[in-house]
């Protein structure tokens, strides 16, 4: 998730209702394939869920390889994440 | 600040993990450099095995025994760092469901690896080459890539598994 997010980063999420759920939202899910991630929300369906992308295009599983998030598969909204680590990680490049 | 305190308390009571799957943007895969290395093993037991033949050892004669002894080891090891880099970079999930003896394979090749160093053994290179080429061929199948076994242009003329590109 570069730029946005580092490895070793901490996160806060939040429970959030599948009517409030933009596109553009940073979540975390707990996909069936790849355990439980956090990506970008590119679109949002009621009965289907979302679909995701990662910020690094080039390394991030792919939204068809992720497929449709189910509705009860997203644990949260990130809120917070802490910005601490991006420092650290521009400081090590 | 905060990061700290968080830290803090993440070491005292773990926080759950969400993994994002990115790496650094590289995807450069190739399974060609462990199987190099594999016949490069081969290789130099078939140069050790001719050189115990010889009755007695001239001074160089003991350096080249040393030297292909270390380069038998070297490149031993590279087999198996070769293969862990793919099998831990570039394998996941998609792979591992079409694949799901992957991780045995690839135990094996450690094991075997590990065996080609402690031994000087035409036997366990061949069968490291052979487990070497079966990695190969199952990461170019994740690939979509059809493969073919060709005898290889130079010594110690083994068969390798090849893309077919």
């Amino acid at each position: 998730m570069q730029p946005v997010l580092f490895a070793g980063d901490f996160i806060l999420t939040c429970k959030w209702p599948m009517a409030w759920l933009k596109s553009g939202h940073l979540v975390v899910v707990h996909s069936e394939k790849y355990g439980v991630i956090v990506k970008r929300v590119i679109e949002v369906c009621r009965q289907r869920g979302v679909l995701l992308r990662g910020d690094n295009a080039y390394e991030s599983v792919s939204t068809k390889a992720m497929g449709w998030i189910s509705p009860n598969a997203i644990v949260g909204k990130v809120i917070y994440s802490s910005p601490a680590n991006h420092l650290l990680n521009d400081k090590r490049r | 600040m905060l990061n700290t305190l968080l830290s803090s308390l993440h070491r005292r009571a773990p926080f759950a993990k969400a993994s994002a799957h990115c790496d650094i943007p590289c995807k450069i895969y190739d399974p060609i450099s462990a199987q190099l290395a594999a016949l490069s093993v081969i290789r130099f037991v078939d140069l050790l095995n001719e050189l115990s033949e010889k009755e007695n050892l001239s001074f160089s004669d003991h350096a080249q025994f040393s030297r292909l002894i270390s380069e038998k080891e070297i490149h031993a090891e590279k087999v198996k760092h070769e293969t862990r880099v793919i099998w831990g970079d570039y394998f996941k999930a998609p792979q591992f469901e079409q694949y799901p003896d992957t991780h045995k394979l690839v135990h094996n090749i450690m094991l075997t690896g590990s065996a080609c160093k402690q031994h000087v053994s035409r036997e366990k290179a061949e069968a490291l080459l052979r487990l070497v080429n079966e990695f190969a061929a199952s990461f170019w199948a994740t690939k979509g890539v059809e493969t073919y076994t060709a005898t290889c242009p130079y010594p110690p003329a083994e068969n390798v598994v090849y893309p077919k590109l």
